[in-house]
C-alpha cells in the first residue's frame, strides 16, 4: 500500500505529517482526508477552517479545504 | 492446519479467567476444583478469524487465554464498526448461553488461544456454584456498562478524547489480568481497527495519536507496546473515570 502524508492546517496552525498512513489508493487517502475533516469541524462545533494538503512519497496529490462559519440574516 | 485442537481440563493454561474471578471474589477449594475440572477444548486460532458469527447458533462459549478478539458488525456500504475489545480472561459469548442466535460477530485480533467451553458445561456449572454464576451476571452487566461509555464516546467526546479514553480502558482492563508491565502495554490495533472502534478515519486516528505523543501523553514503541508517560494526563484527556469497570481488588 502506498503512504500518504496529510499536512495539515487548523485554524492557521500548520501541523506537518511526519508519519504518514499506508492506504490502499488515492481515491481512498481523499475520502480518509475529507472524513477527517468534517469530524474536526464537528469536535470544533465553532467557525473554523481546516486544510489538508495530501502528498505521497515524491509530491503534493491533493487538498482538501473546508471553511465553516455561521453568517448571520440581516 | 494452523488451528490445532486438544480437550484437556481448565488447568494454568486457563489461568486468565481464574485470575480474572479471583479479582472479583475469593474462590473456595470446590469452586476451584469445579472451574479445573471444566471440559475445555482449547484451540490456537490464526490473526483475523472469526470464532463465532451473526447468525450462529453455538452450543459452547469461550474464553481467551491468550491474545485479543473483538466485536463486530458490517453496516451500511460494507463499513465495519467494532463495539468491544476482550483481553485473557474474558468470555465474550457468555451471552449465548441464554440468547441463542448470535447477533453480531467476534474474532481474533491477533493469533490467540481461545478455550471453549460447552454450554452444557456452564449451566451445570452455575447450577452446582451459584456464585460463580453471579461473577459471570456481573461481567455481562459491566460488558453493558462498557458499552455505555463508548456510546457517550462516540456520540459526544471529541476524537482525541475517545482515543485517550479508550487507551485508558485497555490498560485498566489488562492491569487486573496482570498483563501491563510498568506503565507499558501491548495493544496490538491497527490505527484502522482503532478507527472502526472509535468511529474515527484511520487518518484521523493516526493525526490524534500524533498529537497526543506531542503533548507528552504516551510513547508508542515497536511491537504495539503502549507506553503511559502521562496517567493523570490521559485520563483526563479522554474524560475517563474507571468506575464503570467495577474493578474490586486491584485498582489502577
Amino acid at each position: 500500500m502506498p503512504r500518504f502524508y496529510f499536512d495539515m492546517i487548523v485554524a492557521g496552525i500548520e501541523l506537518p505529517d511526519e508519519e504518514g498512513v499506508d492506504l490502499p489508493s488515492l481515491d481512498h487517502a481523499c475520502r480518509d482526508a475529507m472524513a477527517t475533516v468534517a469530524a474536526m469541524a464537528k469536535d470544533h462545533s465553532a467557525a473554523i477552517k481546516i486544510g489538508v494538503d495530501i502528498r505521497d512519497e515524491r509530491q503534493p496529490v491533493a487538498r482538501v479545504r473546508l471553511s465553516l462559519r455561521c453568517i448571520p440574516s440581516d | 492446519m494452523l488451528e490445532q485442537a486438544m480437550t484437556s481440563a481448565l488447568n494454568e493454561n486457563a489461568h486468565p479467567l481464574v485470575r480474572k474471578l479471583e479479582s472479583i471474589v475469593d474462590l473456595s477449594p470446590e469452586e476451584r476444583e469445579a472451574l479445573a475440572k471444566l471440559p475445555v477444548t482449547l484451540r490456537d486460532l490464526k490473526a483475523d478469524q472469526d470464532i463465532v458469527r451473526e447468525q450462529d447458533r453455538p452450543s459452547q462459549c469461550f474464553t481467551i487465554v491468550e491474545g485479543f478478539t473483538f466485536r463486530y458488525k458490517i453496516v451500511e456500504g460494507g463499513r465495519r464498526q467494532i463495539f468491544a475489545f476482550h483481553v485473557p480472561g474474558d468470555t465474550p459469548d457468555m451471552q449465548s448461553l441464554h440468547l441463542s442466535v448470535m447477533d453480531h460477530t467476534i474474532a481474533t485480533l491477533v493469533p490467540s488461544k481461545v478455550a471453549f467451553i460447552p454450554h452444557d458445561a456452564v449451566r451445570a456449572l452455575f447450577r452446582v456454584h451459584p456464585r460463580i454464576g453471579d461473577v459471570f451476571w456481573r461481567d455481562t452487566l459491566i460488558d453493558a456498562a462498557v458499552f455505555r461509555e463508548w456510546m457517550a464516546g462516540i456520540g459526544r467526546r471529541s476524537a482525541y478524547a475517545r482515543i485517550a479514553h479508550l487507551l485508558c480502558e485497555m490498560f485498566v482492563r489488562l492491569k487486573v489480568v496482570g498483563l501491563t508491565k510498568g506503565h507499558s502495554c501491548v495493544l496490538p490495533f491497527t490505527q484502522a481497527e482503532l478507527g472502526d472502534a472509535l468511529g474515527l478515519s484511520t487518518v484521523h486516528v493516526n493525526r490524534s495519536l500524533q498529537e497526543m505523543r506531542g503533548d507528552g501523553l504516551i510513547s508508542s514503541g515497536t511491537n504495539s507496546t503502549l507506553t503511559i508517560l502521562n496517567w493523570e494526563g490521559l485520563k483526563e484527556a479522554g474524560d475517563f473515570d474507571p468506575t464503570y469497570l467495577h474493578i474490586q481488588k486491584q485498582a489502577a
